[in-house]
């Protein structure tokens, strides 16, 4: 097809990035049918794709819809495990041998929530509560961890045990919560 | 119409686009710029639907499972993905055409109030 016409629905592709492959595939193909047929009546193709809009607009609408692909739910969940393992206070000072790293924690907290924004934000619901929900076990899991070595122990008692899971029960709260995606698939 | 907005007429008809696709395809399967043809000459050209909206619209009904979707092969040219509604998608027809109904009685009743 014409020039204009495959760069259009490169630059749609490209912004498709983090979607399902054939999903992907599956709309620009229909796009590109929906542009050859006017193009086939007698139609400009700057005409045609000025219609069917700008390509940003276009990716976002179809990103709504579907969010991430497996795949990329796949890496961000492994993401979120590997963050959170050390948003649980007292991993620092194992994994570094320095002691008082607590604050590296709040850090990796921090990152945690972000990465569970950013992937629920772009890669919807589904994709942010999942990621959401591994960072809460693997918080629970390590503490348990921890705890049952005798590595660590929870300090404040009740409230430090309370507080520790309420962070982790909003991880994927923040998920749910935070995705802008239209359809809770 | 002078000092309607685009915008604002775009709002006003955003609710009935969903009814009238799943209306439209409730006759057969159809392709995509056949619906928008079809709309725009039903409705005098009143749902002249941009692409930008169409698709990602039947994109939504299908998720929800109102509206399959297959590829048509023909001789010439790109293949055409055509919709069609389901057991869901006409039960969900039936019941919202109710609520139509209610709502335009309702809001012509509230309408007719209005002091111009």
């Amino acid at each position: 097809m014409n020039d204009v016409v495959e760069s259009y629905l490169a630059e749609i592709e490209r912004k498709l990035f983090w979607m399902n492959r054939k999903t992907r595939e599956d709309i620009l193909r229909e796009i590109r049918s929906h542009l050859s047929d006017r193009i086939a009546a007698g139609e400009s193709p700057g005409d045609v794709i000025l219609s069917f809009g700008p390509a940003d607009a276009i990716a976002k609408e179809y990103l709504r819809i579907y969010g991430f692909g497996a795949g990329f739910v796949f890496v961000f969940g492994i993401l979120a495990i590997v963050l959170s393992v050390f948003t649980v206070p007292g991993t620092v000072d194992i994994a570094s041998d320095y002691s008082g790293m607590d604050w590296v924690s709040l850090v990796f907290l921090l990152m945690t929530i972000l990465l569970v924004l950013f992937t629920a934000y772009k890669g919807g619901r589904k994709a942010g509560v999942i990621a959401g929900l591994l960072g809460c076990a693997t918080r629970f899991v390590v503490l348990g961890l921890l705890v049952s070595t005798g590595s660590v122990v929870i300090r404040d008692g009740v409230l430090g045990a309370l507080g520790f899971a309420f962070v982790s029960i909003m991880l994927p709260v923040i998920g749910y919560l935070s995705s802008v995606r239209s359809y809770a698939k | 119409m002078a000092k309607v907005s685009d915008e604002w007429v775009a709002e006003l008809k955003r609710g009935s686009i969903q009814l009238c696709l799943l209306s439209l395809l409730s006759q057969g399967s159809k392709y995509g710029l056949q619906i928008i043809n079809e709309l725009r000459d039903m409705t005098g050209g009143f749902f002249d639907l941009k692409e930008g909206t169409l698709y990602p619209a039947l994109r939504r009904l299908e998720e929800r499972g109102y509206l399959k979707s297959e590829w048509v092969e023909r001789e010439s040219g790109i293949p055409r993905r055509y919709y069609q509604i389901t057991e869901k998608g006409r039960a969900v027809l039936s019941e919202s055409i109710e609520v139509w109904k209610e709502m335009v009685k309702g809001t012509e009743a509230v309408l007719r109030s209005a002091k111009k």
